[in-house]
């Protein structure tokens, strides 16, 4: 036989597989976005000049009243593009960026023009500064504000740590989508796993196989990229090994995808012939710089039972996209907010506090818990626990904060009359 | 107009067939044959030829699905056009890969063959029935399989690559050789 005769026979397979070649799988948005990105760009220099952006949050709609600034200079800038979907102009806006000695807390906004946002619509934030991007311990956290979320408004903040690298620097804001939640079917996943044994090798060769399964560390190896498919979707496994009873996988998604929803889902690992659950006796995960998940599984399996293993992925709540966009926005943050000395009820220690976070020095212990209390008796939220970079997750008014309890112990002098 | 009307044209030997043919699946057709041809002149011979070789066959034929009956049409008359300028396809290079080595046979059942490449082609997944088909059906470029499907390049070549391997597996097991 040769090529030619498999490639008539080919010409001569059942016509149902042909019919169903013959409209692309469901990812079809890339060329329209395409023309609508392009019309989007027409769009924007058409308007940019005369524009009026609608501000539907400011910093007074997070703060009471307005926090004492050193020195602000708040970026109002807009980029519109067209969307894939909806085909109505979206506003991914920066309504304001402030920093204090610490950190910098950005406020965002998308505005649709018109239609209202299905419920429970949420924008996906990003945050760069180029060469001094955000990799710092922190790195950038973010979330939306639900109480101005509202009919066609998604608002959100994002904060990050203010490296010196960072204040020099442009920042770049972005939103890569807009996701609606989505109730999601199980799914079944064929991984080639015996494929995938006989292929992987340690990238440094045999004499560096580690004696014992991966704990703490992970083993380096070659990327295999062997897809396992369920009904459009796929991930790759990367690596495969049998030892003493037991199966590695390495399995990797592309993060920031439209296969991240059912990335982070629960996978279990099926024995088609018995039709129970394989025992998963360790997993663990993480990112790379690529934007990669990498899932590290280790199963008690028999040998013999490898080629009837399966992924079943259980049903859940999803992000499902609405609309694919990738906006990004410029931008500088001038602004500088004032911390303020809070009275410490400990000799030695000094509390300073901004709206956005807090720093406590002095002869500290071990912080194993801390609490602010703000004089509505409402607890902040903290998302960053460092003595010298206590962050809110949302801003707080400094004079409002009543206890600071740090493992148990009142660190703030009570002021009279304040309960 | 439907694809039984037409059909019901051809069995009537109603010369309107050829004309509705064509106005339904000139674009279909040529898609595949340019994808083999990359020659305009020769394109619109091959496409002649096939509403011609419709004709002819229709009746006795009654295809279930016209256009990818058609469509092979096409794609048997493009790929003789190649040779007789002397041309190989790049994507027979590629499936030289899927032949298992071994003892020469060429006595095997073509209809056997066929059913071991339908055999294939339903134990994959829809998404790389996809792209294998775009590749080896409809002869499409790696780069507008990638665009269609939304992936990279480097992806739909690492997949076709395996699913060469696991064809040539499937054909081994067949006992196709070489």
């Amino acid at each position: 036989m040769n090529a030619e005769k498999l490639w008539q026979s080919i010409g001569n397979i059942d016509p149902k597989f042909v019919e169903e070649a013959e409209i692309p799988p469901k990812k079809t948005g890339r060329r329209r976005f395409g023309i609508v990105l392009a019309a989007a760009v027409l769009m924007l220099l058409s308007v940019s000049t005369i524009a009026t952006v609608r501000w539907y949050i400011s910093l007074n709609d997070v703060f009471e009243k307005p926090p004492e600034v050193l020195r602000e200079e708040e970026q109002l800038i807009e980029k519109t593009a067209d969307t894939d979907e909806a085909e109505e102009p979206i506003s991914v806006s920066v309504v304001s960026c402030l920093a204090d000695e610490r950190i910098m807390y950005l406020l965002w906004q998308v505005e649709s023009d018109g239609t209202a946002f299905p419920k429970g619509a949420s924008a996906e934030p990003g945050l760069s500064f180029g060469e001094a991007s955000v990799d710092t311990a922190l790195g950038y956290y973010g979330g939306q504000i639900e109480e101005l979320c509202a009919g066609n408004v998604i608002a959100g903040y994002l904060v990050a740590e203010w490296s010196p690298k960072m204040q020099e620097a442009e920042g770049l804001f972005r939103i890569g989508k807009i996701t609606v939640p989505e109730e999601a079917d199980g799914e079944d996943y064929y991984p080639d796993i015996v494929f995938a044994m006989e292929q992987s090798k340690y990238a440094e060769g045999e004499e560096n196989l580690r004696s014992e399964w991966p704990d703490e560390h992970f083993p380096v190896y070659q990327f295999l990229d062997i897809p396992a498919y369920g009904e459009e979707r796929f991930y790759w496994i990367d690596y495969a090994e049998y030892r003493d009873g037991k199966l590695l996988l390495v399995i990797r998604h592309k993060m920031w995808s439209d296969d991240e929803e059912f990335a982070i889902r629960n996978k279990i690992m099926i024995n088609s012939r018995t039709g129970e659950e394989a025992e998963r006796i360790f997993s663990q995960t993480f990112v790379d710089k690529n934007g990669y998940n990498f899932l590290y599984y280790i199963y008690e399996v028999d040998y013999e039972e490898i080629g009837n293993l399966y992924f079943h992925i259980e049903g859940d709540t999803v992000s499902s996209t609405y609309i694919k966009g990738d906006w990004e926005i410029p931008f500088k943050a001038e602004a500088t907010l004032k911390s303020v000395e809070l009275q410490s009820a400990v000799e030695g220690v000094s509390i300073k506090c901004s709206p956005i976070s807090m720093a406590i020095t002095g002869d500290l212990p071990e912080m194993e818990y801390i609490s602010v209390t703000l004089s509505d008796g409402s607890e902040a939220s903290i998302i960053n626990y460092d003595y010298d970079r206590i962050i809110f997750e949302q801003p707080v008014e400094p004079e409002k904060i009543v206890s600071v309890v740090i493992n148990g112990m009142e660190y703030l002098k009570q002021r009279d009359g304040v309960q | 107009m439907e694809d039984e009307k037409i059909l019901d044209l051809y069995w009537a030997r109603d010369e309107h067939a050829i004309a509705e043919t064509e106005n339904k699946y000139c674009a279909y057709c040529g898609v595949i044959a340019r994808n083999i041809l990359a020659d305009r002149e020769d394109e619109e011979e091959c496409l002649s030829d096939t509403w011609l070789r419709a004709w002819n066959s229709i009746p006795p034929k009654r295809p279930l699905r016209l256009s990818s009956y058609l469509g092979a049409i096409t794609r048997n008359y493009s790929i003789n056009m190649l040779k007789k300028r002397k041309q190989r396809p790049l994507f027979f290079d590629e499936l030289e890969e899927c032949i298992p080595s071994g003892e020469s046979t060429d006595d095997f059942d073509e209809k056997e063959l066929e059913a071991l490449l339908n055999s294939f082609l339903r134990s994959i997944s829809k998404v790389e029935r996809y792209v294998f088909l775009r590749r080896y059906w409809y002869c499409d470029s790696i780069s507008q399989i990638a665009f269609d499907a939304g992936f990279s390049e480097s992806k739909v070549k690492s997949m076709l690559f395996r699913l060469r391997g696991r064809l040539k597996k499937e054909l081994a097991k067949g006992g196709v050789l070489v």
